[in-house]
């Protein structure tokens, strides 16, 4: 600093002394936040506002899992637990013939409710290919829903293994749903929560697709038959597998404990299984026309294990070597696996 | 101090000034040529909207005609499953696992299609679902199930161990087709159905399905009922008093039952096995073999003191008794020798009996 | 005619509209189309929107590939549209047209807080803004000797690139937490509306991309228009085509009094009040505003050939050690090594329908826009380690993130250039006219049997199988049944691939429950549009 800009104390200076005020201020403001800061970061974790995390464990984020209804109606007496409606000269004919020894779908659904109708959309294939749904199969159901039971909302949602929009555009669901009067709910990041389902072994605490079966009143499954390379059989209950989230591709390690804690996870109002592009081979993606055998059979029923087991014998037409996950689902409550006297067959 | 205006502040954030303009003329060219550009936007950005519909992604897919046509129809091979076998097991060296059945039971080319699975009362519901109580009831211990395949034609044998020959015939009783008769060869009592056949061999139930009603499949039951004829005979598996019946009496299948309780209406006499015999069937005799002769020799005074309320007796000692109907006139012989307790019961007259007895006491071991 | 305009009310027609005010409704309408473009090129929302047009406006990627590969790709035409304009009007592009022009003039506005004075002073002429004219020079010699760089700096594939990559996941990402905020307060946003996917895209490297936008535009706020005055070699060659251009912006100097007003929001600092710069004028007309005395016009006639530099500030010695630069840096980055038929990186797995490498090269033009339409995330920008200096940010599949969808073709759709050859899905599955050269393969898939399940550990598992799209599928298994550690039988399905049908689509590799080095994977040897890279003499299956 130069000579020139040495300060020079004038005689006028007065000094702005501290205020007692003042000074008063900042030792209550020193006082105040130091201590509401040492109370947050100290107070043991019950106090109120208290932000102390004595292990690491509290702040670790917490879920709270939602539960899933059991969207299952009470059944008739002398109604069977199966029906299969084979000839027909339209879905719609197949499908109302099948439905119709069960009451109807009036008597599964009823007015002002929301439905949530569960296709198999897992990859981009043509329907033709027998891979996923039938949209045929599924606009017929979704004006049925609307017109006959006049519900409120008919969802269909699906969590595919590719890309969401390609599966639903490229199976023809999305058109068919949509010009029917459904609501397609593609998988977004924050359409899953967790799930807990008691007695599930492997999942007992999984995330889930929720957002469509946010306040829905009943369930319905529609499944295409395919052969399935691990569990030999991917039908009615293999379906809702397309609800999980996750790294559910870990499942394969035991998949017939998880397809049978699929059926305990969702007990579904009516599951219905599409007989008319039965994928026999190279399951579950199929892709080749020679893989697919058509049918004319729709099979509706409230037992999914029994009609599950059915298809198995008569559609896919392998036997009675029931795949295992269905005796595990019989253990565990969600149907029984012998069908025989409580199928009923009817025939355009 | 050069004042900064408010407006030019260094630590202002964003531009100050408002847009101005400073000419003093526009030409109606001008004019017209903005408005023209505005004209041309608009309109170019009506034809990008309406480029929206040109086409769907969904629709990019391939024909179903082009995949039938380059469809593959030739299926890649699939090598059939490798079994586990424990080290140093030498049978299982040579082929797969058999379970308890010989190397005849893939003769005739037939392949196992997997393995022999087998299962206990504690996972039979796994393979036979709701079928299972119909089996756990009469003491079943093993399913060994078999899957054969040749070109295409399946067939399955299923054998039941039920651990003791009465329970077998127990199942038999409950599965047979009464329409059927039984045929005997060996060891084996079966009957053939269409496309297999069902029956016993020794404490075992078996039944063979094939896939289709063909020479091929009845040919191979045939060589199957071999290959169960052939299974080792365990103690358990041969009944004593039924192989005096059957082989000893020869007497056919059907004419043969057992009661396990209340034979004659007696509740203290239990597990007897009859056989018809004689013209019309009408001599039944019966076989007991109890624990101790002690035990035979309480139940033949117990048995002989019941019967004189209906019976007189004819010839009576220790160990044998003949007696007569009061009013039917048939003739009820009993008798006993070590643990055995034998007899007879509606023979139509006293020589028929005693020729009757005596076969009897040969046939016994 | 000669009443004081600032007398008029601002919303008079006459005053209303006026050349510089189209040409704001111009740059609004043509940025939001860019975003619209980038908005739709997505799966469910691509319709017949031609998302990639801006780019095959752009005459400098039809000039560059024209000269890297003697040929002009399908819609590339469209970029004699701009030159055309170019050589009428002047460099209309890059103030009217150009998205990044106009993200770079709203960003350099919007912050510009410096006093009038120094306005003027920031919009005067630099030396430094030949440094374009060597840039395109570089970029040009090196596409004549096929190695296409232009896509590193040209301003559309530059732009298109960061907001696909680095901008649309930024906002994915906002949109997705604005979601989950509003949906613990009940309310659904539906976020596929807005952004794609069940996952949130990641892009290997969107870092690097992101700062280079985020460095260019900050740029702005020191040197306005830094982008577009120094580096754009787009701008420069129309800046080249521009000194023929019929109309200019012309002063006439009677009427001038040098009060220097036009130059305080000239775009171009191309020296309006004295001789202008025609090669640096960005045509923004904000020159023509700002006069007071209406001594700035913009005709075609009464021009003053006096007061014009036509040429851009390029002499021959800038010229030649420009080409050579190019000549040099050719060897350079050619002869890097990383990405020859001999040693290639294990990585670099090309989207269906590209042209072999080399030809590749000599099209990719790094806009990325195949990798915004790509629904499962699989392609992203290539790094260094991938493709080397010269394929850096352009498409590699990464199937650790993604696959590639059986019966998806999007990526060849949207290519501007012709790297990815536009393809039918009955020619990528090889069906029909196309079953003589078989399926597109992009590589083939490998087991590391050190970490596979079946193989390693006695633990069922193949998703791989089950997940395999061909018909019959490529991968097989053998079937073995052994006893586990613990004692049990387990029967192995032990996975095995079949490289005749395998068509390298990576969903096994995606699928694969190993996730952090997948016990299944591709590699690119063996795929279709290299003879060089071929693995099999003889396909043994019937189909092919």
């Amino acid at each position: 600093m130069s000579k020139k800009d040495k300060p020079v104390q004038r005689p006028d200076y007065v000094k702005a002394p501290l205020s007692r005020r003042q000074f008063g201020t900042r030792i209550a403001a020193v006082l105040g936040i130091g201590g509401g800061a040492a109370y947050l970061a100290g107070a043991p974790a019950g106090w109120p506002l208290s932000m102390k995390d004595p292990t690491g464990l509290r702040s670790m984020p917490v879920h709270t899992p939602v539960q899933l209804g059991d969207y299952r109606v009470a059944k008739a007496a002398g109604v069977p637990d199966v029906v299969v409606a084979r000839g027909g000269v339209d879905a719609e004919t197949r499908l109302r013939m099948a439905l119709e020894p069960l009451g109807g779908i009036t008597h599964f659904v009823q007015p002002g409710e929301i439905v949530l109708v569960k296709p198999n959309v897992a990859f981009d294939r043509s329907p033709n290919l027998g891979a996923t749904s039938q949209p045929e199969l599924l606009s017929v159901l979704v004006r049925m829903l609307l017109v006959d039971a006049r519900v409120q909302e008919v969802r269909i949602a699906d969590n595919p293994i590719e890309s969401p929009a390609d599966c639903f555009a490229k199976s023809g669901i999305r058109r068919a749903v949509e010009q029917a009067g459904g609501r397609v709910y593609l998988p977004d990041s924050n359409a899953f929560k967790v799930l807990h389902t008691p007695g599930a072994k492997l999942i007992e605490q999984w995330p889930i697709f929720h957002r469509p079966l946010t306040n829905v009143d009943k369930v319905i499954g529609v499944a295409p038959v395919k052969d399935h390379n691990l569990c030999h059989a991917s039908m009615g209950m293999k379906n809702w597998y397309g609800l999980l989230g996750g790294r559910r591709n870990q499942f394969h390690q035991d998949i017939h404990e998880i397809v049978s804690d699929l059926s305990l996870m969702m007990r579904p109002t009516l599951t219905i299984l599409d007989g008319s592009q039965i994928l026999m081979k190279n399951g579950p993606t199929g892709g080749d026309p020679s893989d697919v055998k058509p049918g004319d059979a729709i099979v509706c029923g409230v037992d999914p294990v029994a009609l599950d087991a059915w298809a198995f014998e008569h559609l896919l037409e392998r036997g009675q070597y029931y795949p295992r996950y269905l005796a595990l689902a019989e253990q565990k409550g969600s149907g029984e696996v012998a069908w025989t006297g409580r199928v009923r067959e009817v025939r355009a | 101090m050069a004042s900064v205006s408010r407006k030019y502040h260094p630590d202002r954030v964003l531009n100050p000034i408002r847009r101005r303009i400073f000419r003093t003329h526009i030409t109606r060219t001008e004019n017209f040529v903005a408005a023209g550009l505005v004209l041309v936007i608009v309109l170019a950005g009506a034809w990008v909207l309406a480029q929206r519909d040109n086409y769907d992604p969904g629709e990019r897919d391939i024909s179903i005609e082009a995949l039938r046509e380059g469809s593959i129809a030739q299926l890649p091979y699939e090598a059939p499953l490798v079994r586990w076998r424990e080290p140093g097991s030498v049978a299982g060296a040579a082929g797969p696992d058999l379970g308890p059945f010989s190397s005849s039971l893939l003769a005739g080319g037939w392949q196992l299609e997997g393995r022999i699975e087998s299962y206990d009362a504690s996972n039979l519901y796994e393979k036979i679902n709701g079928q299972a109580e119909q089996y756990l009831k009469f003491g079943f211990e093993q399913l060994h199930w078999a899957n054969l395949e040749q070109n295409g034609v399946l067939m399955t044998l299923e054998l039941y161990d039920q651990s003791e020959f009465r329970n077998a015939l127990g199942v038999f009783a409950s599965q047979r087709d009464a329409t059927q008769s039984v045929a005997n060869r060996g060891p084996l009592y079966f009957y053939r159905t269409s496309v297999g056949a069902i029956g016993l061999a020794g404490a075992r139930f078996f039944k063979i399905t094939g896939s289709e009603s063909s020479e091929v499949v009845s040919g191979k039951t045939d060589q199957l009922l071999d290959v169960l004829g052939e299974l080792p005979r365990d103690a358990a598996g041969s009944d004593a008093p039924f192989n005096v019946l059957a082989d000893g009496l020869g007497l056919p299948f059907e004419d043969i039952s057992y009661e396990k309780e209340n034979a004659l209406q007696y509740d203290f006499f239990g597990d007897v096995w009859f056989g018809m015999t004689g013209e019309h069937r009408a001599t039944r005799v019966f076989i007991h073999r109890a624990e101790t002769p002690d035990e035979v020799s309480n139940l033949f005074d117990q048995l002989v003191a019941e019967q004189e309320y209906e019976y007189t007796p004819v010839e009576k000692s220790e160990a044998r008794a003949l007696m007569k109907h009061e009013f039917l006139d048939t003739f009820f012989a009993v008798a006993r020798r070590d643990d055995w307790l034998y007899g007879l019961d509606g023979a139509p007259d006293q020589a028929t009996a005693v020729r009757t007895m005596t076969r009897l006491e040969k046939e016994l071991p | 005619m000669s009443e004081r305009l600032e007398q008029l009310p601002a919303y008079e027609p006459k005053r209303l509209l006026r050349l510089t005010n189209a040409r704001i409704v111009s740059q609004v309408f043509f940025f939001v189309a860019f975003l619209l473009a980038v908005w739709a090129t997505w799966t469910s929302r691509l319709g017949g929107y031609p998302v990639s047009r801006l780019l095959e406006m752009d005459p400098l990627v039809m000039v560059a590939t024209a000269l890297s590969t003697g040929y002009v790709y399908r819609f590339l035409g469209w970029g004699l549209l701009i030159l055309a304009l170019t050589l009428v009007l002047g460099r209309v592009f890059c103030n009217w047209i150009c998205p990044y022009g106009t993200l770079h003039q709203f960003v350099g506005w919007l912050f510009n807080t410096r006093k009038p004075a120094d306005r003027w002073a920031s919009n005067r002429y630099r030396k430094i803004y030949f440094f374009k004219y060597a840039i395109l020079t570089v970029f040009l010699i090196m596409a004549l000797m096929g190695a296409l760089q232009i896509g590193l700096l040209d301003p559309i594939c530059l732009m298109y690139r960061t907001f696909a990559t680095a901008v649309a996941p930024a906002f994915d990402g906002a949109v997705g937490t604005a979601g989950e905020r509003l949906q613990a307060g009940g309310v659904w946003l539906d976020s596929l509306k807005f952004a794609p996917g069940v996952e949130r895209r990641v892009f290997v490297g969107s870092f690097w991309i992101g700062l280079v936008l985020f460095v260019l535009v900050g740029m702005n706020v020191v040197i306005p228009r830094f982008f577009c005055r120094v580096l754009c070699p787009l701008g420069a060659l129309l800046g080249v085509s521009s000194r023929f251009a019929l109309f200019r912006i012309n002063r006439d100097v009677h009427k001038c009094t040098d009060c220097n007003m036009c130059m305080a929001r000239c775009e171009g600092a191309s020296d309006p009040q004295g001789q202008l710069r025609l090669s640096e004028c960005f045509v923004c007309f904000n020159c023509i505003d700002d006069c007071p005395e209406d001594a700035l016009s913009y005709s075609m006639f009464a021009q003053d050939a006096k007061q014009v530099v036509p040429a851009p500030d390029f002499g021959k010695r800038k010229m030649v050690f420009a080409g050579l630069a190019g000549l040099f840096a050719l060897p350079l980055i050619k002869n890097n090594g990383v990405n020859t038929d001999e040693n290639y990186s294990a990585d670099l797995i090309r989207p269906p329908g590209s042209v072999e490498e080399e030809e590749f090269l000599e099209r990719c033009i790094k806009c990325d826009q195949c990798i915004n339409a790509c629904p499962t995330n699989v392609l992203q920008p290539a790094t260094f380690a991938e493709a080397g200096v010269e394929g850096l940010w352009t498409p590699v599949m990464n199937f650790n993130i993604g696959h590639c969808q059986l019966k998806c073709t999007l990526c060849s759709e949207v290519c501007p250039t012709g790297a990815i050859r536009k393809i039918t899905v009955e020619e990528k599955m090889g069906k029909g006219r196309y079953s003589e050269q078989g399926p597109i393969r992009l590589g083939t898939a490998f087991y590391d049997l050190g970490r596979c399940l079946p193989h390693a550990r006695e633990i069922p598992c193949v998703v791989c199988e089950e997940v395999c799209p061909v018909s019959p599928k490529a991968i097989q298994t053998k079937d073995v049944e052994v006893k586990d550690v613990f004692g049990n039988i387990v029967v192995l399905n032990k996975p095995f691939i079949v490289p005749d049908l395998c068509i390298g689509c990576g969903i096994c590799q995606t699928e694969c429950p190993v996730t952090d080095s997948r016990a299944v994977y591709v590699t690119p040897v063996g795929e279709s549009r290299s003879t060089e890279r071929r693995l099999l003499l003889n396909n043994r299956s019937s189909s092919a």
